[in-house]
């Protein structure tokens, strides 16, 4: 069965707390974690070049390097340039910028808000990133069996 | 009779005359067997040179026989026109999402008649799609010139953003020239200075369109000029 991807790129993404919470997910998606915008375009084009791109990216609003939207604009873009089939775009961002992402979201495409909870941990900020997560790789229908 | 060294064919070598030379080939593999200088005694009998024999085994090329030379030649001048047709193909690729600045462009474009030299987008997203798609297909734009004003993504993200396509892809760095205000001027050139092959200038508000058209034009010829 061949492996599928999450590409994550958030300053939190090599954290132990974020490789633990990952661990829960199917064994045949593995996690590709990026702490900057550039990180994740350059492993974006190592999936690329592979012919099949991530099964779903998850995309901190404040990424550094690249923001948040310029990524997930770029690597759409890259997606219909090199002619792959568009992930699942997750957007994370904090309540305050809440309206900025629902106003994005509809430009992007196959792609989702996720409001991080203020009262939240970081622990639990990532395990319900993963929850989120497996709820949108169900909607992908299996997407990740291929 | 010694037998040929190729095939060990042993019957006797067929005579070709050429203006000074006889030339003696095997007549099972065409290898050349004996060469003889004639100092020209022979040019009256150089025109009927084709084997006197039946024996079509006599005309199969063999790989380093005489007539491998051939073969090279045409290969040579192929690619040569595919490097040249490949040449054609490629474009300045030109992002620009200001609508009068692109008028203004595509005027001078059409005033130089270079339309088929230039591909214009207008929008920083459609930008990367059709840059991946021109390097997918081998045809990688000659420059990229992108407009500050050109939609969702900031001129430098485009700029880095192309330029990870280009190590991804181990592609060349294509010359870049951004086009901007003089306030963000510093911040970009601080991304540019990193990226290699790039330049920023200043959009100069104050000029009329098409002279500013022209300028950038002039540039870009310059550019590509110096990059050759």
């Amino acid at each position: 069965m061949a492996r599928r991807h999450i590409l994550l790129a958030s300053p939190e993404a090599k954290s132990p707390g974020a490789e633990l919470a990952f661990k829960q997910l199917s064994d045949t998606v593995s996690v590709m974690p990026a702490e900057d915008g550039l990180t994740c375009v350059r492993q974006f084009m190592e999936l690329a070049q592979t012919g099949v791109g991530p099964l779903v990216t998850i995309i901190d609003y404040h990424t550094t390097e690249i923001s948040g939207p310029s990524l997930a604009h770029a690597l759409r873009s890259m997606e219909r340039g090199f002619g792959l089939t568009p992930s699942a775009i997750v957007m994370r961002c904090e309540a305050s910028d809440r309206e900025a992402v629902a106003a994005l979201i509809p430009n992007l495409g196959r792609a989702v808000q996720l409001t991080k909870k203020p009262a939240y941990t970081e622990e639990q900020q990532m395990k319900r990133l993963v929850k989120a997560c497996e709820k949108v790789l169900v909607q992908l229908k299996g997407r990740g069996k291929r | 009779m010694s037998s040929c060294p190729s095939c060990g064919h042993t019957g006797q070598p067929i005579e070709h005359l050429r203006k000074h030379y006889r030339v003696g080939v095997c007549a099972n593999c065409g290898t050349a067997l004996v060469i003889g200088f004639d100092g020209g005694a022979n040019q009256a009998a150089t025109a009927p040179s084709i084997p006197p024999t039946t024996d079509t085994d006599a005309y199969q090329l063999t790989p380093t026989g005489p007539h491998a030379v051939v073969g090279s030649r045409g290969t040579a001048s192929e690619s040569r026109a595919r490097a040249s047709q490949e040449k054609q193909l490629r474009k300045i690729l030109i992002i620009c999402g200001s609508d009068e600045l692109d008028a203004a462009l595509t005027s001078v474009v059409s005033d130089a008649e270079r339309e088929a030299d230039i591909l214009s987008v207008a929008d920083s997203a459609n930008g990367i799609e059709v840059f991946c798609k021109m390097v997918k297909g081998e045809h990688k734009p000659k420059l990229v010139l992108i407009d500050d004003d050109a939609g969702p993504i900031p001129s430098q993200d485009v700029a880095r953003v192309i330029r990870l396509v280009e190590a991804g892809l181990d592609e060349n760095r294509t010359p870049l020239l951004i086009v901007g205000r003089p306030d963000e001027a510093q911040a970009v050139k601080a991304v540019l200075g990193a990226l290699g092959n790039a330049r920023f200038v200043n959009k100069g508000h104050d000029a009329a369109l098409d002279d500013q058209a022209r300028r950038l034009l002039m540039l870009v010829d310059k550019i590509l000029k110096r990059s050759k």
